[in-house]
């Protein structure tokens, strides 16, 4: 066994050639790698705890350290805030479809409020445009474009996160860094997330976007009312939802989705309160939930006015 | 020598080394200087046009008492209608003035019906009582009574502001903030432009060409699915055919 004579030119080239597909192979794997932003990763961020786990001075931190780096990367001081929940006060949403026009100012405010990504596009809120008659997803289209809604021969759908009293997104979650709130709303820590969208998969109501690639927003329309669990900018790989604007509503405030509507077809409140906007409309219109059947128990309702099927077009 | 020597041999004899080490320098290289293969293509950033989500009522309504911009001057109402005539008959529009207005509120011709003969910075309910402009929901629920109460608890309309009364103030849109008085329609207001359609990762593009009336579906996992669906709906039907032969 001398070590000159053993290394064969076949199998010399056997290898080079295994070893060579091997590095092709890793280095397609960790070609993602190279376009890391590095300049956003700290080493603060890494140690980070759970959320539920951070104390009030840890918050703190986290919270400065947010600010810091958003003004880095968009140059506007941002206000982050944490928001917990009010007591006594449990969110809900309730839709007038008889009354949505689907004119989509709803999913363009909510961009507007919640710093998504405009490149590649990110919308929590998708409308459905559906024939008149039944109510079929399945019919419905997104990319409808007309020169004027509503038509007359449709009806429209929005949909968004239905913050689901048992959310399967919730329970798939290997890391837990999605839950729901006293509050009802179900959040995510964008730090916590690893980008696996089991709950992306999981929800029913398609209402989970992931950030596919480092989401890109112009300086100028960064909105710097920021909270820990809703607004603030997502990085790549990781999912994001509609929070129900939790740093307006934990403050009193009306959703931005609800503000836009030139219809008056959606309406928030606290259902917990009996007299509330929602509970009112929960006791007095008909009201709906989509996909009822899977027991998601959603806080989003829908409903149509009663004189919805009365309504003919007239000459002005 | 046997089998198993001769697999240890290969290992042993360095060639790990010599193919190794030049391996691992051009995957260095490649990171340090290669193209990223997997980058996704960027689309050009989709700007929000803050006009159209304007939070403002969709009417301008005129403050209490309305005042009008006429000659070159603010004036209120009484300050023309002070010495103007006031006819009798039921008119539609003005001469000079209010030629925009255009009455057709179904039975409701009669300009007097709401506006008050004598104050015209007032508005007057049918028992006669005076009602300031500020108050044109309660001259609306006169005969609107169902909507009214939807509106009072929250059924209709829209309320701007702060959902929890107590933390700051609401402002619940009145009747005329979004229906023309003089001019209701059926469906009760104006068609509107949407804004554009998403053309997001996850649902697909909207069609540049504006071809989504042709081909509705933009999801390829959906078309596919239907397409597969259309062949085996034409598969059967075909052999139902030639079962009636």
């Amino acid at each position: 066994m001398s070590p000159e004579t053993d290394v064969s030119r076949r199998s010399f080239l056997r290898g080079a050639v295994g070893a060579a597909g091997g590095v092709a192979a890793v280095a397609a794997a960790l070609s993602p790698l190279k376009d890391l932003d590095t300049s956003q990763l700290s080493v603060e961020q890494f140690l980070q705890k759970h959320y539920k786990e951070m104390s009030k001075e840890d918050m703190d931190k986290v919270l400065e350290r947010i600010a810091r780096q958003v003004e880095e990367r968009h140059h506007v001081r941002p206000e982050v805030r944490d928001i917990k929940p009010m007591d006594g006060v449990e969110f809900a949403y309730a839709l007038n479809l008889g009354k949505c026009i689907g004119c989509r100012k709803c999913v363009h405010a909510c961009v507007a409020e919640n710093n998504q990504s405009r490149s590649p596009e990110i919308q929590y809120i998708r409308v459905l445009e559906m024939p008149k008659g039944s109510i079929d997803v399945e019919k419905g289209n997104h990319h409808y474009d007309r020169p004027e809604v509503p038509d007359k021969d449709h009806f429209y759908m929005p949909i968004q996160c239905h913050q689901c009293a048992d959310a399967p997104c919730v329970s798939v979650c290997p890391v837990e860094a999605t839950w729901t709130e006293p509050d009802g709303i179900t959040v995510v820590d964008y730090d916590w997330c690893i980008g696996c969208r089991y709950c992306e998969a999981a929800c029913p109501y398609w209402a989970r976007r992931f950030n596919f690639s480092e989401p890109e927003i112009p300086d100028k329309d960064i909105n710097p009312n920021m909270a820990y669990l809703s607004n603030r900018p997502r990085h790549k790989g990781v999912m994001e939802k509609c929070t129900f604007c939790l740093h307006r509503t934990r403050e009193g405030k009306m959703p931005a989705c609800l503000e836009v509507c030139p219809v008056g077809a959606r309406h928030f409140g606290n259902l917990a309160d009996s007299k509330s906007e929602v509970a009112q409309i929960l006791q007095k219109k008909r009201v709906f939930v989509l996909k009822e059947e899977l027991k998601t128990l959603p806080r989003f309702y829908y409903f149509f006015d009663e004189d919805y099927y009365d309504e003919e077009e007239q000459p002005r | 020598m046997d089998e198993s020597q001769k697999m240890r041999s290969r290992f042993n004899k360095g060639a790990g080394g010599l193919i190794c080490g030049p391996v691992f320098l051009v995957l260095a290289l490649w990171f340090a200087f290669g193209p990223n293969l997997l980058s996704l293509p960027k689309n050009p950033i989709v700007e929000i046009d803050k006009a159209r989500i304007s939070t403002a009522a969709r009417r301008k309504i005129l403050s209490d008492p309305p005042v009008m911009f006429i000659n070159a001057t603010d004036k209120n109402c009484m300050d023309c209608h002070q010495i103007m005539f006031k006819p009798d008959v039921p008119k539609t529009t003005g001469f000079l003035q209010h030629k925009e207005i255009k009455l057709s509120h179904a039975i409701n011709t009669n300009c007097y019906d709401c506006h008050d003969k004598e104050d015209r910075n007032s508005l007057v309910k049918r028992n006669g009582q005076k009602l300031s402009f500020d108050d044109v929901v309660q001259l609306c629920r006169q005969c609107h009574g169902s909507i009214y109460d939807a509106w009072t608890y929250g059924g209709h309309g829209r309320t701007n502001g702060y959902w929890d009364a107590d933390k700051g103030p609401q402002h619940k849109l009145k009747c005329t903030e979004c229906h023309n008085p003089h001019s209701p329609r059926t469906p009760a207001m104006d068609p509107i432009q949407p804004l554009p359609g998403p053309n997001t990762l996850r649902m697909g593009k909207q069609d540049p060409e504006g071809h989504t009336e042709h081909d509705p579906i933009e999801d390829p996992l959906r078309k596919a699915m239907l397409r597969d669906q259309h062949q085996k709906a034409a598969h059967r039907s075909g052999m139902k055919k030639e079962e009636h032969r």
